[in-house]
């Protein structure tokens, strides 16, 4: 058995970032690196029901959604701090991912079906977050009541703490999807065949709403964030196609079902995303989506796995390569 | 006399119009090797499925060391102890073949490094060491019979439950996986569905027929080999 370099790999990347900290950076560089790991933390979260599991869901967003507004409405209606609002934010999400989740892993919906049931859960929250806009300003969306530099009530002036809160944040998540050990297995087999899991006794529809639920905790305190970071939010950015989009997207590149492909996959699109965007989009609009798109199409052709199956691939042609170079050695003799 | 470890105790199953298994009763003994056979279509692997819970059955009873266990889930019944393997072999493709054992091995184990102790020792028993690091998908069919038994050995079963693991052998890898089967049988009660006539008439102690969902015979070896009903159900009347 190979050594687990996990946690190696998840240290030196955690001081490196936290060493970036100190650095003068610009404002527009720090807010790529909040973005950047605040997509790595959605992901990370994405990943166990879809990339461990293999349970493809384009409507995450729901939960984002979920944990921004209950947040957002306890602070703004109760004055309730919003790291207590987090954690009900967390709450509300998993009981909504059960309404869900139950009934699908208990009936067997999965593949494209489940998908589609996920795409529709983001749409009801999408146009209840619309409906209700005594409560939530509706389609204007609603912004964060200002209060001054506070950690108590998780508002800061600068972006300097946004960024330590995130990275704790993701580090906490990568943490917990690498403690996860067993589960991960056990997902795995059921990603692969449910039917053959369940016949070595592993308990198919317990460890998938486990799973789920894991996940719509952890994109639902995202949610929590990214309210208190842009300090305004509106169903369609927050609870929309895109964003869900964008979740997947980061991890199916980086390499779903691993524990550091979300956070490789971040860091490779986002950035790329942001400068493109900030570069071009107002010279040539809409360039910065076709280079976009180009990047995508590439990565789905060359590496559908996602970039974390390099070394495995590397691995795979050398091995073949020697076992080609032993019959020939064996020809000869 | 032997203990009785599982008894199957007239059971039915009904697919639509289809009535897949019809008032089935047999029993499996300690340590005994129990063959089922019967021509395409008999039942026996509803019958596998009916054990291990993949399905429910319509009536009977199914009782496992005095208890039963019909109306449990697959993963409840592999942990009181029964496993099955499947007719065609679904190795976890995507991982590989040390991570195929290491799942099976875990839903048993305490602690996951205690399950990846074990792993070795699997792979061992099934021949599988140097391909320990190759993935599902590359196996070929007889690796991937060997990995099919060697995750159903993992979960450390007292009945293992065979579903023709002989099929697409050539016959020195049959003998070699029978001597395997023989020498499973000193610590395990195992039933065998097989089509390989060599095989079942080989290591079983017992055989039950089946047709068209019924038992039909019970016996030793020879005697269902001398039995006109089961040579019948196999290669009909005749134009007598």
């Amino acid at each position: 058995m190979k050594p687990d370099k996990t946690p190696l790999i998840l240290g030196i990347l955690a001081v490196a970032l936290a060493l970036v900290y100190f650095l003068p950076l610009q404002i527009y560089v720090r807010h790529i690196l909040i973005l950047t790991l605040l997509y790595a933390f959605l992901g990370t979260g994405w990943n166990l029901m879809c990339g461990y599991a293999g349970r493809l869901s384009l409507g995450h967003s729901a939960f984002v959604a979920v944990g921004a507004y209950t947040s957002l409405l306890l602070f703004a209606n109760f004055g309730i701090t919003p790291w207590i609002g987090m954690l009900a934010g967390g709450v509300f999400a998993v009981i909504v991912m059960l309404l869900i989740a139950y009934p699908s892993f208990r009936f067997g919906v999965k593949g494209p079906y489940f998908t589609l049931g996920s795409i529709a859960l983001a749409e009801i929250v999408h146009n209840l977050l619309i409906y209700f806009r005594e409560y939530t300003g509706g389609s204007l969306g609603m912004s964060l009541p200002y209060q001054p530099t506070s950690l108590a009530l998780f508002q800061f002036d600068g972006k300097e703490p946004y960024y330590i809160i995130i990275l704790v944040f993701w580090l906490a998540a990568v943490f917990l999807t690498w403690k996860m050990e067993r589960t991960r297995y056990y997902l795995e087999a059921i990603r692969e065949d449910d039917d053959a899991a369940a016949a070595l006794g592993i308990s198919v529809n317990k460890n998938l709403i486990i799973a789920a639920c894991i996940s719509a905790f952890l994109v639902a305190i995202g949610g929590t964030f990214y309210v208190q970071y842009y300090r305004y939010i509106d169903p369609y950015s927050i609870a929309g196609f895109t964003l869900s989009l964008n979740i997947a997207l980061v991890v199916v590149i980086g390499g779903s079902g691993t524990i550091l492909g979300p956070t490789i996959g971040s860091f490779l699109i986002i950035p790329i995303t942001e400068i493109l965007r900030m570069s071009l989009g107002a010279s040539m609009p809409g360039l910065h989506l076709f280079l976009y798109g180009i990047l995508l199409i590439l990565c789905i052709i060359f590496l559908p796995k996602g970039i974390t199956s390099i070394p495995g691939i590397m691995r795979a042609k050398k091995a073949k390569k020697d076992s080609q170079l032993n019959q020939g050695a064996e020809g000869v003799l | 006399m032997s203990e009785k470890v599982l008894i199957v105790d007239n059971i039915s199953k009904r697919f639509g119009g289809l009535q897949a298994t019809n008032q089935v009763s047999f029993h499996v003994n300690q340590n005994e090797i129990l063959g089922i056979i019967g021509p395409n279509g008999a039942g026996k692997s509803t019958l596998f499925n009916l054990i291990t819970g993949f399905y429910f059955i319509d009536s009977g009873a199914i009782t496992y060391k005095g208890e039963r266990i019909d109306g449990l889930t697959p993963d409840k019944i592999c942990h009181k102890g029964i496993t099955r393997t499947f007719q065609v072999a679904r190795p976890f493709v995507g991982l590989s073949v040390a991570d195929n054992i290491l799942v099976a091995c875990l839903p048993k184990s305490k602690k996951v490094s205690e399950a990846r102790e074990r792993v070795h020792e699997v792979l061992k028993i099934v021949g599988l060491e140097k391909k320990a690091d190759a993935l599902g998908a590359d196996l070929t069919t007889l690796e991937r019979k060997r990995l099919e038994l060697g995750k159903a050995l993992a979960t450390n079963p007292e009945v293992l439950l065979l579903d023709e693991v002989m099929t697409g052998l050539k016959p020195a890898e049959m003998d070699e996986m029978m001597e395997l089967i023989k020498e499973l049988r000193k610590t395990k009660t195992i039933v065998v569905v097989e089509h390989v006539m060599r095989v079942i008439m080989n290591i079983s102690d017992r055989i039950i027929v089946l047709d068209h969902g019924q038992k039909i015979a019970e016996g030793l070896p020879k005697e269902i080999a001398e039995d006109p009903i089961v040579i019948e159900a196999y290669l009909g009347r005749g134009t007598k």
